[in-house]
C-alpha cells in the first residue's frame, strides 16, 4: 500500500503546545473566578490583592523564596519518584521525619562544644536520614508487603503527624505545658544565618541550586537515571532488559526521602528553629501538584515551585484583607494541574484523530 | 452498666453508617475497573457543601440531595478525564481529591460555627421495643437505616442481578464484555457517578448528623476518604464484609475513645490517628493471604482454620482484574 | 445456514492481512482453513464474527447482505466464535459466565437458564458443574464451555481458532467428536488450522490461505504433498548452515524442567556449541517462550541447571545471566522489548552492559550512530522508539544485543520483516556466530528454522522433543513434528 503525500489544510493543522498550555491557564483562572463568585467576592479584586500579598514589598519578595525553598526541593524529590512510576504520597511524613530528626539532632547536640556550623550540617544531615528511612517504609511496604505506595505513604503521614504532635506534647515539650506553638526555640547561635531583616536565607537558595544541579545530573547523566526512567515507562520491559527494578525503585524511594528529609530540616533550621505541630505546612502534597504542572520537568518545576510559592504568600493576607479563606491559592494551585491535564487530553485526542484521518485518506 | 455498652454499640452503628454508604459507593465504582482516588475530597466537600445548602435553604433534605449531587458531579469530572480523554486514574483522582479539599474549606469559610438542621433519629414503632436489638438497630437516624439497607441491596444488585453481571465483567475482563455486546465505556461512567454519588452522601451524614455544623479544617473529616479505599480493599469489594470492616473499624474507635482516660499522657490526637497504622497494617495483612507463601503456611493448620483463612477459590475476595487499567474499543 | 462472503479486504499498516477473499460456508458443513501464520486466518474469521471491521467487502448469511458492529450482533445473527485464547471470565462462575448476554430480566433467572444449559448440554452429551469458577477449567473444558454458551445463544455457525493449541491427545479426540455432532445437528463449523492431519481428520472440504489470499479449496481427503504446496508456495530451498561441529561446547542444560502458565516441561538435556544456532519450533505458546526466559534467568525452572562453561548460573537476578553474556530479546516489540517515550539512543545506553555510574555520552552517542547505521534503521538517535515502523522496531532491537553477549536469546527475531531484511538480519547474526556466540531463537516460520539453524528443538503442547539436526528434516517433516505427528 503506497502512502500517498497530502497536503494537510491549514484547518487541519494543530495548534502549539503553547495553546492548550495558555487554555488551560484561562480554564482555571475563570474556575477560581467562578469559585469566588460563588463565595461572594469580586475576582478581579481578589487576584490583586493576591500579587499585593506576594509582590508589595521586599520582604514580602522574600517569604516568597522562603517558600520557595522547601517547595522546589519537595518537587525536585518527587520528580525522582515520579520517574520511577512511584507515586510517593509519603512526601508530607518524610518532610515531617526530617525535621523531626534535625529537632533530636539539635537537642542532643546544643550544650556540646562543637561548632554551630557542624551543628546545623549535621542536622541536616540526620534529617536526610529521617526523611530517607521513612521512605523506606513506604518502599518496603510497596516491593515487599504488597501495598500500594500511595496507601502506605497517605497512611505514614498521618503516623508522622502523631508523632510530632507526641514529641511537643510529651518528651520534648516546653518547660512547663506543651503547647500546639512547638518545641523550645533553639539558642540563636544554632539558627542558620538569614539575610539581615529578612526571613530569607542565601544558604537555602544555594543549596536549591545545588541540589537541582545534583538532580539533573543524576537523572540526565547517569544510568540510575536513564534506568528509573525506564522502569517508570514500562516495568516489565525494563525488568526484561536486565535492570534490577526492585533495588532501583528502592533506590529512588530513599533519595526522594533523603531530599524531602533535608526540606524539613531547612523548615527547622533556617526557618521555624523549633519543631511545630505541622512543618510540613502541606508542602509536600504541593510540591506533587508542581512535579505533575512541571510534567517532571526538573527547570520547570523550579519556575512552577516559585509560581506556588507566590501564591500561597499572596494568599496569606486574603482573610485579613477581604475576609476569604487563604485556601483559594491551594483552589487555583489545584485548578491548573486539573485543567492541564484535560488539555493535554484534548491535545491527546487531536493528535489521534488528525493520525486516524491521515490513516483513512 | 449493660446499657451504657449497648448505647456505645448503637452509637458505633450510628457512626459506622457514613463509611458503609461510602464504601460501597466506592467498592461498586471499583467493581468496573475504575479507581476513584477522590473520596477523601468528595466527602470533605460533600460535608461541607450538604451543610451549607441545608443551612441556606433551612431544609434537611437539600442538604443531602446536595451532597449526592457534587458527589455525583465530580465522579462525572474524573470519568470524564479518565474514559473520555484518557489521563491516568490515579492522577485525575489525586488532584481531585486536593481540589475538593481546598475548596471545602475555602466556599466553608463563611459557614463556620453556624447552625442548621440536623438530623434526629426516628425510633422504629414495634421493632425498637425488641430487647437488645430494638435499642441497638431501631432507634437510629434514616441514614443509618439507608446505610444498614445499602448492605444486602448491593449485595443483591451485584451477585443476583442481571446489571451486576454485566458490572462485574466489565471489571473482570473489558474486552470480552465487549465482546459480549457491552459498552464497557458507558458502565464505567455509570459506576462511576453512583459510586461517587454514594460517596457524597457519606458528607452530610457527618456535617448534618453525626458532628453538627462546619468547623473548616477542625472538622475532622480529613483522612475519613483513604480509611473507606483501605475499608473497601479490606472488604474484598464484597459489600458485607466492606460494612464488616466499617463497623469493626468504628469499634475500635469507641474502644480507643473508652480507654483514653488510662492513657492521660497521650495527646488525643495521637489516638486519632492510630486507625492509619492499623489500615497499613489490614493491607500488608491482606496481600499477604494472596501470596503463595502464605497459602503454604496455612495449609499446616487443621482444615477448618485453613477453610476461614484461605482464599483459594473464593472469588468474592480478589480484586477485580482490570482495576485501574484503561480500556480502548477497537 | 448458508455464509457468503465476497471480496474481503483488510489491512494493518502496510500489511495486506486479507486481499480479496471470496468464499462460500453450506449448512451442516465442517470446512478446513489451512495456512501458516501471518496467512490472514484470524483476521478472516474475525471479520466474520463481528470481532474486527473490514476494511471492503460483504457478508451475505443466507443470501441477506449484515453488517456486524460487534461480536454480539454477529451472535444475535447466529454466528460465534471460538477465539484462540477464549474470551471468556476466569473469574466468573460458570453459570455467571453463560448468562452474560442475555438482554431481558432484571434478577438473575437461575432455575430457568439453567434448564435452558443442560437441554443444550444433553445434546452436547457433557455436563458442566454451573457453579464451579470458569478458571478452574482446563484449556481444553474451557472451548466445550465456549461452544455451549454458543448454543445456547442459538449459534448456527461456529468458527473456531486453532482449538487444538495447548490440548491434550484425549481432549482434541473428544473435541472433534462434539464437532462432528454438531455438524450431524445441522451447524455450520469452521476449523482454523495449520495442521494438515487434523484438517485430514475432520473436514471433507479445506480452504488454504497464503500471505493474505485464497489460494486453495481442495476436497478432502488428499494427499499432504500438494496441501503443502499451496500453504508454502515453492518447495523450501536449503542452506547449509555454519559448520559447528568441530567447535567446543559453551553452554550445558541439564534436567531443566520449566514451566509455563499450563504446563509443566519434560526435563531437557542439551549442550549449545560455540557459533551454533538452535532453532525452536513449535506452535506460539507451545512452551518456547517460557525456555527462552527460563535460559535468561528471567523465570525460574522447576528443576535443572544451566552450566557456562562448567560454571552454574544461578536463578535470582537477571544480573549474574548478563555479566555471563546471556542475553534475551522479546518478540512482543513496544510491550515487551521498547520503551515508549524513549530514543533510541537511550535504549542503546540501557542496554550496553557497563559498570560506570556516569554515562558516557559521546560513546553512547557514537554507538547509537554506529548502530543505526550498521542496521539500516530509518530514524535518529533522537527518534523515539514508538516513532519508527514495525521493521525498524524490529531492527532497533537486534542492534540492541551488545558486542560482547556469548548467547542469544531470540524470541521470533525476524518478526514482521520481508524475505530482504530476514535475510539481512541473519547475516549480521551470522556474524556474531562467527566471532563465538551461540543463538536459540523461537520462530513460527518453518522455511526460517530449517534454513538458519544447525539444529532444531520442536515444542509441542509442553512437549520438547530431541534436537533434531536440520539437515535430516524438511518442511514436511517439521510440519507434521510440529502439528504433533512424528514423534516418537
Amino acid at each position: 500500500m503506497a502512502v500517498k503525500e497530502k497536503k494537510i489544510g491549514f484547518a487541519k493543522r494543530l495548534p502549539s503546545s503553547a495553546v492548550f498550555s495558555i487554555a488551560s491557564t484561562v480554564g482555571a483562572l475563570l474556575f477560581t473566578s467562578f469559585i469566588l463568585w460563588m463565595a461572594g467576592a469580586q475576582p478581579g479584586l481578589t487576584f490583586e490583592k493576591i500579587l499585593a500579598g506576594a509582590f508589595g514589598d521586599s520582604v514580602k519578595i522574600a517569604n516568597g523564596l522562603v517558600v520557595w525553598v522547601p517547595l522546589s526541593l519537595t518537587a525536585g524529590a518527587l520528580i525522582i519518584t515520579f520517574t520511577a512510576g512511584l507515586w510517593n504520597l509519603g512526601i508530607e511524613g518524610q518532610i515531617m521525619l526530617g525535621a523531626i530528626a534535625a529537632t533530636g539532632t539539635l537537642r542532643v547536640l546544643q550544650n556540646s562544644l562543637l561548632s554551630p556550623v557542624l551543628i546545623i550540617l549535621f542536622a541536616c544531615l540526620m534529617g536526610m536520614v529521617g526523611g530517607a528511612l521513612w521512605a523506606a517504609l513506604t518502599g518496603i511496604l510497596r516491593l515487599f508487603g504488597g501495598v500500594s505506595e500511595i496507601f502506605a505513604g497517605v497512611g505514614l503521614n498521618f503516623v508522622a503527624t502523631a508523632l510530632s504532635l507526641w514529641l511537643i506534647f510529651d518528651p520534648w515539650k516546653r518547660p512547663g505545658v506543651g503547647s500546639m506553638s512547638g518545641t523550645e526555640p533553639f539558642d540563636e547561635r544554632l539558627w542558620l544565618a538569614t539575610i539581615p531583616g529578612y526571613r530569607l536565607s542565601l544558604w537555602s537558595l544555594v543549596l536549591v541550586v545545588v541540589v537541582f544541579i545534583g538532580l539533573f545530573i543524576l537523572l540526565k547523566k547517569t544510568r540510575f537515571g536513564i534506568q528509573i526512567k525506564a522502569i517508570g515507562k514500562n516495568l516489565e520491559a525494563a525488568r526484561l532488559m536486565g535492570i534490577q527494578t526492585r533495588k532501583q525503585m528502592m533506590a529512588a524511594m530513599l533519595l526522594c526521602g533523603g531530599l524531602a528529609g533535608l526540606a524539613g530540616a531547612l523548615q527547622v533550621v533556617a526557618v521555624y528553629h523549633r519543631l511545630i505541630p505541622s512543618i510540613s505546612s502541606g508542602y509536600g502534597f504541593l510540591a506533587m501538584l508542581v512535579a505533575m504542572l512541571a510534567n517532571n520537568n526538573l527547570m520547570l518545576a523550579l519556575l512552577v515551585a516559585y509560581l506556588f510559592a507566590i501564591l500561597n504568600i499572596g494568599g496569606i493576607q486574603l482573610p485579613i484583607v477581604l475576609h476569604l479563606d487563604s485556601t483559594l491559592s491551594g483552589v487555583l494551585q489545584t485548578a491548573l494541574v486539573l485543567f492541564f491535564l484535560i488539555m493535554n487530553g484534548v491535545k491527546q485526542h487531536l493528535t489521534e484523530r488528525k493520525e486516524r484521518n491521515r490513516h483513512a485518506e | 452498666m449493660q446499657s451504657d455498652v449497648l448505647v456505645g454499640l448503637a452509637g458505633v452503628i450510628a457512626s459506622a453508617a457514613p463509611i458503609v454508604i461510602a464504601a460501597i459507593g466506592e467498592t461498586l465504582t471499583e467493581k468496573s475497573g475504575m479507581l476513584n482516588l477522590s473520596v477523601n475530597g468528595i466527602i470533605l466537600l460533600s460535608a461541607m457543601g450538604g451543610f451549607a445548602v441545608s443551612y441556606r435553604t433551612d431544609n434537611l433534605a437539600a442538604g443531602y440531595l446536595a451532597g449526592i449531587l457534587i458527589g455525583a458531579l465530580i465522579g462525572l469530572i474524573l470519568a470524564f478525564c479518565t474514559l473520555t480523554l484518557y489521563q491516568s486514574q490515579v492522577a485525575v483522582g489525586l488532584v481531585l481529591a486536593f481540589l475538593c479539599r481546598d475548596l471545602s474549606y475555602f466556599l466553608g469559610n463563611g459557614f463556620m460555627g453556624l447552625t442548621a438542621p440536623v438530623m434526629h433519629s426516628a425510633t422504629l414503632p414495634f421493632l425498637s421495643e425488641l430487647p437488645v436489638l430494638g435499642s441497638l438497630f431501631f432507634d437510629q437516624t434514616v441514614m443509618t437505616y439507608l446505610s444498614l439497607l445499602c448492605i444486602p441491596t448491593a449485595l443483591v444488585w451485584i451477585n443476583h442481578t442481571r446489571y451486576g453481571l454485566v458490572l462485574r465483567s466489565v471489571g473482570e475482563r473489558p474486552e470480552a464484555a465487549f465482546a459480549r455486546g457491552i459498552d464497557v465505556k458507558k458502565v464505567r461512567y455509570l459506576y462511576t457517578i453512583v459510586g461517587s454519588a454514594l460517596v457524597g452522601l457519606a458528607g452530610p451524614i457527618y456535617t448534618l448528623g453525626l458532628k453538627p455544623g462546619w468547623k473548616g479544617s477542625m472538622t475532622g473529616l480529613d483522612g475519613i476518604g483513604w480509611i473507606v479505599l483501605a475499608i473497601t480493599i479490606f472488604g474484598g469489594w464484597n459489600s458485607f464484609r466492606v460494612a464488616l470492616g466499617a463497623y469493626l473499624f468504628e469499634l475500635l474507635r469507641w474502644l480507643g475513645l473508652v480507654y483514653q482516660a488510662q492513657w492521660s499522657g497521650v495527646p488525643s490526637q495521637v489516638l486519632q490517628v492510630a486507625p492509619f497504622p492499623l489500615m497499613i497494617l489490614t493491607l500488608v495483612f491482606v496481600n499477604m493471604k494472596n501470596s503463595e507463601w502464605f497459602e503454604s503456611l496455612i495449609s499446616l493448620l487443621p482444615p477448618p482454620l485453613y477453610r476461614f483463612f484461605s482464599l483459594k477459590g473464593k472469588r468474592n475476595k480478589a480484586a477485580p482484574s482490570s482495576l485501574g487499567i484503561p480500556f480502548r474499543n477497537v | 445456514m448458508e455464509i457468503e462472503i465476497r471480496n474481503i479486504h483488510k489491512s494493518f499498516g502496510a500489511v495486506h492481512a486479507n486481499a480479496g477473499i471470496s468464499l462460500t460456508v453450506h449448512a451442516g458443513e465442517i470446512l478446513g482453513v489451512l495456512g501458516e501464520n501471518g496467512a490472514g486466518k484470524t483476521t478472516l474469521m474475525k471479520i466474520l464474527a463481528g470481532l474486527q471491521p473490514c476494511d471492503a467487502g460483504e457478508i451475505y448469511v443466507d443470501g441477506k447482505l449484515v453488517h456486524f458492529q460487534s461480536a454480539d450482533s454477529a451472535l444475535a445473527l447466529g454466528i460465534g466464535m471460538l477465539s484462540q485464547d477464549p474470551l471468556d471470565f476466569p473469574m466468573l462462575t460458570i453459570f455467571d459466565n453463560l448468562y452474560l448476554g442475555r438482554k431481558k430480566g432484571f434478577f438473575i433467572q437461575k432455575n430457568s437458564f439453567r434448564k435452558e444449559v443442560e437441554k443444550v448440554e444433553d445434546l452436547l452429551a457433557f455436563h458442566f458443574k454451573l457453579s464451579e469458577l470458569v478458571g478452574t477449567l482446563s484449556i481444553g473444558e474451557r472451548q466445550q464451555l465456549e461452544i455451549l454458551r454458543l448454543l445456547v445463544y442459538g449459534s448456527e455457525l461456529i468458527i473456531l481458532d486453532e482449538p487444538t493449541t495447548g490440548i491434550s491427545t484425549q481432549q482434541k479426540k473428544q473435541l472433534f467428536d462434539l464437532l462432528k455432532r454438531l455438524a450431524e445437528l445441522g451447524k455450520t463449523v469452521i476449523f482454523v488450522t495449520h495442521k494438515l492431519a487434523e484438517v485430514n481428520e475432520l473436514c471433507r472440504r479445506t480452504i488454504v490461505l497464503r500471505q493474505g489470499k485464497l489460494v486453495g479449496d481442495v476436497a478432502l481427503p488428499c494427499g499432504s504433498a500438494s496441501l503443502i504446496q499451496a500453504m508454502f508456495g515453492k518447495a523450501v530451498d536449503l542452506q547449509d548452515p555454519l559448520d559447528v561441529s568441530r567447535s567446543e561446547e559453551q553452554f550445558e542444560v541439564r534436567h531443566l524442567v520449566i514451566k509455563d502458565a499450563h504446563f509443566f516441561s519434560n526435563p531437557v538435556n542439551l549442550s549449545v556449541r560455540k557459533g551454533e544456532i538452535l532453532g525452536l519450533a513449535g506452535m506460539e505458546g507451545s512452551g518456547q517462550k517460557a525456555f527462552l526466559r527460563t535460559l535468561a534467568g528471567l523465570e525460574k525452572p522447576l528443576d535443572g541447571a544451566f552450566f557456562d562453561e562448567g560454571d552454574a548460573l544461578r536463578w535470582g537476578s537477571t544480573h549474574s545471566f548478563t555479566k555471563r553474556g546471556v542475553y534475551f530479546m522479546p518478540a512482543a516489540r513496544m510491550e515487551e522489548g521498547l520503551i515508549q517515550g524513549m530514543t533510541v539512543q537511550e535504549h542503546f545506553i540501557l542496554s550496553q552492559p557497563a559498570e560506570e555510574i556516569m554515562i558516557d555520552r559521546e560513546r553512547s552517542c557514537r554507538i547509537s550512530e554506529t548502530r543505526i547505521k550498521e542496521f539500516s534503521i530509518h530514524g535518529s538517535s533522537s527518534s523515539n522508539a514508538e516513532e519508527l515502523s514495525g521493521g525498524n522496531q524490529q531492527r532497533l532491537l537486534i542492534a540492541m544485543l551488545p558486542e560482547r553477549a556469548r548467547l542469544l536469546l531470540l524470541e521470533n527475531p525476524t518478526r514482521g520483516l520481508d524475505i530482504e531484511s530476514t535475510n539481512w538480519i541473519w547475516e549480521k547474526l551470522h556474524e556474531r556466530c562467527k566471532k563465538g556466540a551461540s543463538i536459540l531463537f523461537a520462530s513460527p516460520d518453518m522455511e526460517e528454522l530449517l534454513r538458519f539453524s544447525n539444529r532444531i528443538l520442536v515444542f509441542f503442547a509442553g512437549k520438547i522433543s530431541e534436537p533434531f539436526f536440520s539437515r535430516d528434516l524438511n518442511s514436511e517433516k517439521l510440519g507434521a513434528l510440529i502439528g504433533g505427528e512424528g514423534w516418537r
